[in-house]
């Protein structure tokens, strides 16, 4: 049974519309990363879950219950601000046990609750405290704990580590994952940042403008992209569009001419290209390779390197840039002129409305 | 960081140094000259009141003002009308202010604009229809009178609003997270956070109610009732005919003692409040 279902869910502020139509199940246990980039309505809908704003239209279920008309307290949920909300008067101690006086609990039971989160979080020697006194990274710790210690059915976190710098980030990342893992929670995360959605979610939730624009584990929607959008926005450095026009079809392959006359190969869908058709081909970074005998020709803009890998950014003749991520310690001059092949790896197709056309994986050959 | 200044910096340093401290004298020198007639002899008053330095010496001046039986009495009248004023005004103007920056209810702009509409009507403007009504109800001349016209003041619910709409509203969904009530929340979050504006709200309260003058004197009009501002009125009169100056400038001292006290404790909050109503 899911945990928490969205059934049609809007949202309006007056006349505007945040979030159009939204469905979504997130299982018992499940770790859900809503992604998308600043003002997509990541935020307005993780709100709407935990009751701090009003849903327009559909409906908000949590363990199987609609909660639209419950109040926020009595959802059973926790929820971590990206500026963690604190309580500045509080010792961390009184910060983690507000919650649980508020409804009563015995005091050997909330202390207990929170020696355990102190425990796991690290924070034993900060109890007593001020948030003020503590870093970036502890008064993060502060506000899972605080979630912690409520054993809510489930967790939110809205852009957690977004004001952590880049170290503390991926340590708490993990930390995160860990928690995950020992707490058997059910979490949904929101981030702008595809690295945490990829290395954090069971699934992934890509939002665009209040839209779902595809819902999937990390790899498939890496690897499987719906559209445009999502092939861009997953994946780092970002996947490479080259604009081109169906020169010729066959059965499920197609020949793309792009700008300066190239012809690369690629499968789609029966029926959704035909000759003239104006597409796009998404090429990811790790695929290209230099060779001399490669097909698209390109001039070194900038390279970057970065010990394992190389990141060589070039200009097409049609005035597109492209990033290559290549494993060669010595990577070609800036300024040189070089030619780049497709190596191994999947030739994604959009036609003109965006839309990927690629034939699924499993299907090619 | 004084290191690094030189040049034409240093001496604009210096030349806003001198300005201020020119400033302070001007200030500071009315006060000092009333704090030096008041404890000179009325005789030696009576040829010059000139000079800074209190020679011929005397506490005389001081010592007659607490023999007068009523003193004490108005101190205790004084000190219960500030403080109870404070407490009211701290009071309305927290829970008025936090109602106004977080909470829905009907007719919240008409009544908020009320209240704003209230800031410009000048204090005198009701002093005839507020006597009448208090002579109706047969209240003048106790401490409830004095200190009913004042508590609910538009400037502090305005200040408090402001303070609340400040404070960041995740800290209040945090708390309704944490099973807090809209009265939990003010309580255990809201109001421990406003403490400094607490605290200026309230100084500037006590401040104005110990000085207040006009609503005393026509409120109280039996002398155990007075106010130590009006007391000291009714008795100055007297004082510059028979006694002379330096009574009089010994009742002005001992009567903003208690205000000065309070700046010397509180100078911190006072600053910050004046910070905050310009605006900052
Ligand atoms: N209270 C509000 N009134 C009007 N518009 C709002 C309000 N809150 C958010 N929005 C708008 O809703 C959209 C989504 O906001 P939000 O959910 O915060 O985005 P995200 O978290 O993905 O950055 C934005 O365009 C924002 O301007
Ligand atoms: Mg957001």
């Amino acid at each position: 049974m899911a945990e928490v279902a969205l059934r049609g869910v809007s949202k309006s502020y007056g006349n505007v519309d945040v979030i159009h139509d939204v469905s979504l199940d997130v299982g018992q246990g499940e770790f859900v990363v809503f992604v998308g980039p600043s003002g997509c309505g990541k935020s307005t809908l993780m709100r709407m879950i935990a009751g701090l704003e009003e849903v327009t239209r559909g409906d908000v279920l949590i363990g199987g219950e609609r909660v639209n008309d419950t109040a926020a307290r009595d959802r059973g949920v926790a929820m971590v601000f990206q500026n963690y909300a604190l309580y500045p008067h509080m010792s961390v101690r009184d910060n983690m046990a507000f919650g649980l006086r508020n409804i009563g609990t015995p005091r050997p039971e909330i202390d207990s609750r929170i020696a355990k989160a102190a425990e796991i979080l690290q924070l034993d020697r900060y109890l007593d405290r001020k948030p003020r006194a503590m870093s970036g990274g502890q008064r993060q710790r502060v506000a899972i704990g605080r979630a912690i210690v409520r054993e809510p059915k489930v967790f939110l976190f809205d852009e957690p580590l977004s004001n952590l710098d880049a170290n503390l980030r991926v340590q708490m990342r993990t930390e995160i994952a860990r928690l995950h893992h020992r707490l058997d929670a059910t979490m949904i995360y929101v981030t702008h940042d595809q690295t945490e959605a990829m290395t954090m979610a069971d699934r992934i939730v890509v939002l665009r403008a209040g839209v779902i624009e595809q819902v999937g584990a990390p790899l498939d929607l890496y690897e499987r992209p719906a559209n445009m959008f999502v092939a861009g926005f997953l994946g780092a450095p970002k996947i490479n569009f080259i604009k081109g026009r169906v020169a010729a079809s066959q059965g499920n392959e197609i020949l793309v001419e792009l700008a300066g006359g190239t012809r690369l190969s690629a499968l789609v869908r029966p029926g959704t290209a035909n000759p003239g058709d104006a597409v796009t081909l998404g090429l990811r970074p790790e695929m290209l390779q230099i060779a001399l005998d490669g097909p698209l020709p390109g001039r070194v803009e900038v390279v970057e390197q970065l010990g394992a890998v190389q990141l060589v950014y070039a200009t097409l003749a049609d005035g597109t840039t492209m990033v290559a991520e290549l494993r060669d310690r010595r990577p070609p001059a800036v300024g040189a002129d070089v030619r780049f092949a497709l190596g191994p790896g999947i030739r994604h197709v959009f036609d003109a409305r965006e839309l990927s056309i690629t034939l699924p994986e499993g299907d090619h050959q | 960081m004084t290191a690094a200044r030189t040049g034409w910096a240093l001496w604009g340093d210096r030349l806003l140094l001198a300005i201020t401290i020119i400033v302070a004298a001007l200030w500071l020198l009315p006060v000092i000259w009333v704090v030096t007639m008041s404890l000179k002899p009325n005789a030696e008053l009576m040829r010059s009141t000139w000079g800074f330095i209190p020679y011929p010496f005397t506490i005389e001046n001081y010592t007659n003002l607490i023999q007068l039986a009523t003193v004490p009495r108005w101190l205790v009248n004084s000190l219960i009308v500030a403080i109870g004023m404070t407490l009211l005004v701290l009071t309305v103007s927290s829970l008025a202010g936090y109602a106004f920056a977080r909470l829905q209810f009907p007719f919240k702009r008409t009544i908020f604009a009320l209240m704003i509409a209230g800031l410009m009507i000048p204090e005198q403007a009701v002093f005839l229809p507020l006597h009448q009504m208090f002579a109706d109800w047969g209240i003048h001349n106790t401490h409830a009178a004095l200190v009913m016209p004042r508590v609910a003041v538009p400037i502090g619910v305005f200040l408090m609003m402001q303070f609340f709409r400040a404070v960041p509203r995740e800290l209040e969904e945090a708390a309704e997270l944490d099973h807090a009530s809209r009265f939990t929340i003010f309580f255990r979050i809201m109001l421990p956070l406003s403490v400094p504006a607490l605290t200026t709200l309230g100084l500037f309260t006590f401040i104005h109610a110990w000085n207040d003058f006009l609503w005393p004197l026509v409120s109280a009009t039996d002398a155990d009732m007075y106010t130590v501002t009006v007391g000291l009125a009714s008795i100055q009169g007297n004082f510059a005919m028979s006694e002379g100056l330096g009574s009089v400038m010994a009742s002005a001292v001992f009567a903003s003692l208690p205000i000065v006290l309070l700046f010397l404790i509180f100078q911190r909050f006072i600053v910050a409040g004046v910070a905050m109503s310009a605006g900052k």
